[in-house]
């Protein structure tokens, strides 16, 4: 037997003995913890010691009662049974209670408890306003549907619009004069209607067949693009 | 049946003081005031170890009772009426006492002569009693409350951590160190008796 073990076990016993000594002295001490502490004592002088002053401050009890008086207080108390409770008695009272309904809650409790999600006033509230806001949004969109801005439109390259003429997109060497660039179009039976788009593509129309005047765009050393911008006209 | 429920709520029945507690929670006035008079005495008893002010005490007790009435629909029978008031009461006395929480002359020694004529066991017990509310009052509030709810209102550990809502070893902390101090001031006046 390891004579340390049995003395930390020892100790354990007596300090867990120590800790219950007043609940032994005043009866409340039960099952097996009763069991082991009054085992306890029983060898321990010490805690016998201990426990033989509890009692004797047990059985001494409280001194006398001063002269309050439970009529006078009562008499007090009953005309303010009908009174609504104070806001800051709802956070006194302990958790042992539930559902606190306090009938005059602070501001600040009155909106905490508008913005819980489970309020439903706040619910309908937040929803008509949810509601308004996307029929505003609505009515704004249809404004705007039925009044299109084509100062502000994005056309693709073969859209229709302003560029309804153009069928054919041509790109140029970068080192292409303006001259040159207006003489070969000229020379291919096509003219400008538009450009230069912001990737220096130039659009082109022209009248009748659209075969030759690409064949001789084509041909031309500067041209580096030259293709239909409707897919009809693909050769 | 009334009236017997209401001689065992005064005489501090669990059963019975939560029978008169769902009663307060119907607007029972009489159930109230049956409940009100079997808890004034034990609530004051209690409060007269935190302050010496009558007044004081009365008050505490009336805004813990007012509480009791106020509340009782949401008293849930998780723990006993007892504890339930006692821990509402602790908090009120918490409250009021917080800027007094300072310890208070032992004045109880003031009323000792009264007792000179009575039996000397009688005498020896008050004597006892005062010193030991002298030396209680100079505790520190939570130590005083913990070892009052101990040896004055016969409470178990577990039901005094519930009270004073902290873990059950607070409380065997504070009562370690209560009994510390009060061997210190009651050297002389506490000895084991046969």
């Amino acid at each position: 037997m390891n004579p340390y073990v049995d003395s930390a076990a020892d100790d354990a016993r007596h300090n867990e003995a120590q800790d219950a000594l007043p609940w032994l002295a005043n009866g409340t001490l039960c099952g097996t913890e009763l069991d082991r502490v009054q085992a306890h004592v029983e060898t321990c002088a010490l805690c016998r010691a201990d426990l033989a002053v509890l009692r004797t401050v047990h059985a001494a009890g409280p001194g006398p009662d001063l002269d309050w008086d439970p009529e006078r207080a009562l008499g007090r108390l009953l005309p303010q049974l009908d009174a609504p409770l104070p806001a800051q008695d709802a956070v006194e009272v302990p958790a042992v209670q539930t559902l606190p309904t306090p009938p005059a809650p602070s501001l600040l409790q009155r909106w905490r408890t508008r913005l819980a999600a489970n309020d439903r006033t706040w619910l309908r509230a937040a929803v008509a306003a949810q509601f308004c806001a996307i029929a505003v949004l609505a009515v704004l969109l249809a404004r705007l549907t039925a009044q299109p801005d084509s100062a502000h439109d994005y056309h693709v390259l073969g859209a229709a619009g302003a560029n309804g003429a153009a069928r054919v997109v041509v790109t140029f060497r970068p080192d292409t004069p303006e001259r040159e660039l207006r003489r070969i179009v000229r020379a291919s039976g096509a003219h400008i209607v538009g450009g230069p788009t912001v990737t220096d593509a130039w659009l082109v129309g022209a009248d009748g067949r659209l075969a030759p005047v690409l064949a001789r765009l084509r041909a031309e050393p500067a041209v580096t693009l030259a293709e239909p911008l409707s897919t009809d006209e693909r050769p | 049946m009334d009236r017997k429920i209401e001689a065992q709520a005064a005489a501090g029945t669990a059963e019975n003081d939560a029978i008169l507690v769902g009663r307060v929670a119907a607007g029972d006035r009489h159930a109230f005031e049956t409940l009100y008079r079997a808890y004034f005495p034990r609530l004051a008893r209690f409060l007269q170890r935190m302050t010496r002010s009558v007044p004081l005490i009365e008050e505490i007790v009336n805004d813990t009772l007012l509480v009791v009435w106020q509340k009782a629909a949401s008293f849930d029978g998780s723990c006993k009426v007892s504890t339930w008031v006692f821990a509402i009461a602790y908090r009120k006395a918490c409250k009021a006492l917080h800027a007094l929480d300072e310890p208070l002359d032992a004045s109880a020694d003031e009323s000792a002569g009264d007792d000179s004529g009575r039996p000397d066991w009688r005498f020896e017990q008050q004597r006892l009693a005062h010193a030991v509310d002298a030396a209680v009052a100079t505790l520190p509030l939570a130590q005083r409350a913990a070892f009052q709810l101990t040896f004055y209102h016969d409470m178990g550990y577990a039901e005094i951590a519930e009270i004073m809502e902290c873990p059950v070893n607070t409380v065997k902390t504070r009562l370690f160190h209560a009994r510390r101090r009060l061997a210190i001031l009651l050297e002389d006046q506490l000895e084991v008796r046969p």
